[in-house]
Parts: C-alpha cells; structure tokens; sequence
C-alpha cells in the first residue's frame, strides 16, 4: 500500500499556542489544567478543565472561538506546505470535530449573542482563507473525529479526486457536554490520569490542530519534502453501546489500519494512545492493544498525552497526529504525566513516564476512539 | 486506483404522513410534526425510549431503506462481512438538547441535569444510534456540514465503498422542527434576504438510501435504482460551471435537474442564471423544497432518493442532484445515473 505525504502541520491547545511551544510544553510534562475560564464553578462539581485562555476573562466569554483557532491552524499549515493558490482553491478540506460550534448555540440561546445556522459548521469560517471550491465538510465525530477526517481525505486522494486535502480539528467546551460528563461521574477528578490505578475520569480541554495531506506525487512535483508520512487510517464501529467501549471493536480498527497501511505491531516502535482517564476506555484499549500486539506489545513505547491538554474531543487526534509528527522529527516521545501507577491490565507494557524519552522512531501508531463506539486508528511513518 | 460502481439500491423515508417516495412528487406534503407513536413501535419495537426525536426519524428512514434493499433489520443477523458503513447528515438534530441542557445548568446546577441526555449532547447519536440498531460494524461518520451536509453523506460513503472500506452503506438525512431551530433558521434567513424575507418551515423528517458495491448487489442479485455518480462543489455564483462539468461526464444530454431551494429569490436567481446559459438541451428541473420545505442537512439525501425513484420509473438516463445555496452557503452537487441495461 502506498504511502501518503504530510507536508505541513500546525496546533495549539491548552499548554501552547503554536505547535513548537505545544511540543516543548508537552516534553516537559506541562499541564494545561487551570480553573474554568468562563463557566461558573458554583454549578459543577468538577472546576477545573484544560481551556486556551484567547480572550480577556473578565469580559463575556466571545462566541465562535472553535472557529477562530481553526482558521488559525489551517493558515500556519497551508502555509508550512507552501500550497500554491491554484492548488488551494480546488483543496477539499475535511474537519473533524466533537461539539460543532454548539457552544456558540448555547451562548445564543442562553445570552442572546449572535449566532446563524450557518456557523455552526466551519465552511463560513475556512471559506475567505481558502476561497475555494473544494467542499469544507464538517465531521461531528465524537472524540475519533480527528482521525475520522483523514480516514475520508485518505480515501479522496487514493481514489485520484484531489492531490491535496486539508484535515483539521477544532473543539471548545460546551457547558452541555462537560456538565453532563460531570453530572454522569459520581467520582470527582482532579486531573485526568490515563492508565493510572487511581485515575478518576475524563476532564475535557480544548484544542485544534490542522494537516496538509497530499499524494507522493503532487508533493514530488511542487518540490515539497514531506514531514511525515500517512501509513494509512483504520475505521470501525462496535455497535455494541452508546456510551461504553468494546476491545473488539477497537481492536477491529487496529487491524484494519496494519492491514491498509502495511505496518503491523512488528514495526510500530509509538503508540500515542487514546487513554482519556476514564474507568472504561482504558482497560478497553488496553485488553484490545494486547490482543493485536501479542508478544510485541510490551515493546511498543506508549504515551497519553490527554494527560497534558485534557481530552480535546474531535481535535485530539489531530492534536495526536501532529504531535507523532514532531516525535518522530526529534526522536523524543512526551511523557504521560502523572501516571503514577499503571493500571494492573498493563502493567507490563512500557508507558513513558516521569520524563521525555529520547529515541528512533520510524512508525507511530494514533489511536481515537469517541462515543457510539466510533474508533479510527492512524499510522504514520518517518519522512528520514 | 480502480474505480469500482456504486449502486443505490434502497431507500426509506419518514417525512410527517407519509412513508411513500411517491408522495414526493407533490402535492406539497403536511407540514405538522405530529406523528403516530404507534408506527415507529411496530416498526423499531423496543428500546427508542431515551431516543432523541431525530434520532428516532432516522432509524425509522434507515429500517425501510434496508427492508427496501432486501436486507435484514436485526443486529443479530449482521455478520462481520460485508462491511457496512453508516452516514448521518443533521445540522440541528441534537440543538435543542444542547441548548435546553445548558439552560438547566446556567439556572441551576449539574446535578438538576439527567445523565440519559449524555447520549444526545453528542453530536454523532444519530449515526451510532444506526450502528447499534441494525449491526453495522464499519466506518461511522455524522456530518453537520449546513445545506451541502447530504451531498458529503452520500459522495464521502460512495468513496469508502469505491476505496474498499465498507462493502454497504445506510446514509440517512433527517432535521427536526422545534422552538431552537426554527428560531434560529429564521434569523439566518432574515439576516440574509432581510427582516420581512419569508422563511419557509423547516422540515422535520428523515430520508434514508442503501448504498451497495456492485460486488454485493451482484452476489445478492439486487436491482439498483441507480448509481452514484462524481460530486462537485462551488459557491452558488459559479453554479453554471459546476453543473457543465459534471454534466459532461454523461454521454448524452442531462436529463434532469434537483434544483436547490427554489423559495428563495437571491438563489432561485442564480438557479435560473445557470439554467438559461445550458450548452445542449436543458434538463428538466425538480424542486423538492416546493413539497417538503426547506429540508436542510436531509435535502442531498432525499435528492438522491427521489432521483433513484424517477429514474426507475421513466426512460431517463441521469440526474444531477445540487443542494445548499441557502444563505450564502456553498452548493455541493451530484451525478446519479440509470443503472447499465444488464442490471435492468
């Protein structure tokens, strides 16, 4: 199967802004968590979230902020890739994202602030920088999103229907969804803890990070190194429960990606695992983690980085891509911070923790797994 | 790669009183949203307690596109192989859960909110909720992309059968009517045509097509509707150009046009632009909105729905399907085709 380029990449999350400041703050263990921005703690239990602070905090909290930090991620990944004018104005572009603008719904349905049907996708958004006549399609996909997104430019650009996609994904908190996680936890995390005996469940953060995905020959004839390359993505539905993980069929994601990428647990030396802290998805992707490495499993090196940025829904796989990405250039894998003690189900694996880890690195396994049981899994391989 | 024919060979619908594609060929359908809770039972049975309303359409669509295709209903008579894949295309399915769930909180607290709403404040619980219900284990995608969303559904689901994915899909529109969404559809229209602009209802249904490789049909001994052509996308100025070059792909003229939403002026005047400057003979046209209203995130698929159903049922060869323009959202249009005679 043959490989696809990656020839620019860009995020920002809770921990940094641009993509190096990110990475660094990610290597050094760096947490994003902080007390709400905006939400009013007198009506959580939880009060803490790992939210980008963009706007001044003592004035209303300013809508379309998922929108904004799109367009900003988009524009420094076009731009790394240098995509010519031309090229841009036919690029389809593909994003990936948990909760819309729907946060913009509920400042216009609670506040009365600006708010059209239009704005709740993000064509309006992305339309005056790309100016183009590629669709901009909006992927609601839960917290696999991400990878859901370059699952479908995948596809497009094996298929010969575009040289060139965009794949992006942006979320920002809605007082909805972080309080209905809220109300359905009896426990009361801290932070959020992946693989940790003691992790007490998912905190949400915010994020967006974007990917110029093209075929090897278009990027060969524009002259364009890539940075990495896409292995291949596996997609899959458990249709086992609405809210509840199944190791089948994560584990059917999993095969399905070695198989469309060419790459199996042999050759994988990086998981960066979905691991959102809660009981049930990380004993879940760890039963089904074993069941496909076998033997190999506990010499794939394995990091959660939802550890640092909380979990940032359907940008997290991108978040997770981009930063593959970066590893793979650096040769350093961030630590899984404040995993202290690993769960008993993967004891024996090798979780980086406490530090940075330096080492080669040629094939990265992505992992995202989101709500109705949806799971995408990327692999991606080094451009050196 | 080799691209391999997808056919159209199922298709569901729940629009209010009425089931029938049939139905969509006028007079304009009931606006109400009232439905017979009865007729959902019979048909889904148990389990649709803690479904939300549109989640509800869109199994009801999904169930009659798989029994039109031939194709079992129950989870348990779903195996691993063929692969079957869903789309959901919905912009406001889940608005109103959402912004009633805030509302409880900004004037209350968490703990006044009901976990079972978890579900619905997740955008894709319409396309999992499918998943669930009828077994389908492969890529699940909900796409919320406005007016084009439909057209993305189908095009996007095509492409992972032609790239060899999935073997079948279930792709289902459906938008629903309540006090968030019309409200806020109204302000979208009169932002854009002005504060007496006339703003047409807001659908509330769910239409739903099988979509198959010609691997499947042919090993099941199917009769496809129709087959799913290429897809484009432009802003609703550049429509004319758009429209030729997919048009250009048929070998004979175009036979008809499913036309974007008519209701409006700005675009029923580009509608017109690009109609009068057709290089050959002009197709005929069909406006779905004219029955349904204006349908939203449904309209690519219910486009696609009631192309397949005219096709069969006339001489006519191909269809171009162009929903969204609304608003100064981009169009996304779509080539379907009359079967090759051997299928016929």
């Amino acid at each position: 199967m043959s490989r696809l380029a990656i020839t620019g990449s860009a995020m920002m999350t809770s921990v940094g802004l641009d993509r190096d400041a990110c990475f660094d703050a990610l290597c050094a263990g760096r947490s994003g968590h902080r007390p709400f921005l905006w939400f009013d703690g007198n009506r959580f239990k939880v009060q803490n979230a790992y939210g980008i602070a963009d706007a001044p905090l003592d004035e209303r909290e300013p809508p379309l902020r998922a929108s904004r930090w799109l367009v900003q991620v988009i524009e420094r990944a076009v731009a790394e890739a240098r995509l010519p004018a031309d090229v841009l104005e036919h690029t389809p572009v593909i994003v990936g994202t948990g909760l819309r603008e729907l946060r913009s719904a509920e400042l216009w349905a609670r506040e009365g602030q600006p708010l059209q049907a239009f704005q709740l996708h993000f064509e309006a958004a992305v339309a005056g920088l790309l100016r183009g006549n590629g669709p901009v399609i909006t992927l609601s996909n839960a917290c696999s999103a991400g990878n859901f997104a370059l699952a479908v430019a995948e596809d497009m650009i094996r298929l010969g229907e575009a040289d060139a996609v965009v794949v992006a994904g942006t979320d920002s908190l809605t007082e909805s969804m972080v309080g209905l996680a809220d109300r359905a936890n009896p426990l009361k995390p801290e932070r959020l803890q992946p693989f940790d005996r003691d992790r007490k469940g998912v905190i949400l953060g915010e994020g967006a990070a974007a990917l110029v995905i093209e075929s090897p020959s278009a990027a060969a004839k524009r002259n364009i190194e890539p940075i990495a390359w896409l292995r291949g993505v596996g997609t899959s539905c458990d249709a086992f429960h609405e809210t509840a993980p199944d190791p089948d069929g994560i584990a059917a994601a999993m095969r399905e990606a070695h198989e469309r990428s060419g790459r199996g647990p042999g050759q994988i030396d990086l998981l960066l695992a979905h691991g959102t802290g809660t009981a049930l998805n990380d004993e879940a992707e760890i039963a089904a983690f074993r069941a496909v490495f076998g033997a190999q499993a506990a010499r794939v090196a394995i990091s959660g980085l939802k550890s640092m940025t909380g979990h940032t829904s359907g940008a997290s796989a991108v978040v997770g891509v981009v930063t593959a990405i970066e590893c793979m250039r650096r040769g350093v894998v961030p630590p899984t911070a404040g995993l202290e003690q690993v769960l008993a189900a993967g004891s024996d694996f090798d979780f980086v923790r406490g530090e940075a880890r330096r080492m080669p690195i040629g094939n990265v396994q992505v992992n995202a797994f989101g709500f109705g049981g949806v799971n995408a899994v990327a692999i991606l391989e080094s451009a050196s | 790669m080799k691209t391999r024919p997808v056919f159209i060979t199922g298709v569901g619908l729940d629009l209010p009183d009425t089931s029938s594609p049939e139905s969509l060929t006028g007079p304009a359908l009931s606006t109400s949203i009232e439905r017979d809770p009865g007729v959902l039972r019979r048909k889904l049975g148990r389990g649709l307690t803690f479904k939300d309303h549109a989640t509800r359409l869109a199994l009801s669509a999904a169930h009659d596109a798989l029994v039109d295709a031939g194709l079992p209903v129950h989870a348990s008579e779903q195996r691993d192989q063929p692969r079957i894949g869903v789309a959901a295309s919905s912009n406001f399915g889940n608005l109103d859960t959402v912004c009633r769930v805030a509302g409880t909180i900004g004037n209350g607290h968490v703990r006044d909110t009901s976990p079972l709403d978890l579900p619905n404040a997740s955008s894709n619980v319409i396309a999992s909720s499918i998943a669930l219900r009828f077994g389908c284990k492969g890529l699940n995608l909900m796409f919320c992309s406005g007016g084009c969303s439909g057209v993305h559904a189908v095009h996007v689901l095509a492409n992972a059968i032609r790239a060899g994915r999935i073997d079948r899909a279930i792709v289902v529109g459906v938008e629903v009517r309540n006090e968030f969404t019309s409200s806020l559809w109204a302000r979208t229209v009169r932002a854009w045509l002005g504060a007496d602009a006339l703003v047409p209802p807001l659908v509330d249904g769910a239409a739903a097509l099988l979509l198959e490789s010609e691997t499947s049909a042919r090993a099941r001994g199917v009769r496809p509707y129709a087959v799913v052509g290429p897809s484009a996308s432009a802003p609703a100025s550049s429509l004319a150009a758009t429209l030729s070059a997919l048009a250009h792909s048929v070998p004979g003229a175009l036979d008809v046009w499913f036309t974007p939403n008519l209701h409006y002026p700005a675009l029923a005047d580009r509608v017109e632009a690009a109609w009068s400057t057709w290089a050959r003979r002009p197709p005929a046209r069909e406006d779905i909105a004219a029955i349904v209203g204006e349908s939203y995130g449904v309209s690519g698929v219910l486009q696609c729905l009631r192309a397949s159903t005219r096709l069969r049922a006339s001489k006519e060869a191909s269809a171009i399907v162009t929903s969204g323009g609304a608003c100064s959202e981009a169009t996304a249009s779509l080539l379907i085709t009359r079967p090759p005679t051997e299928w016929s």
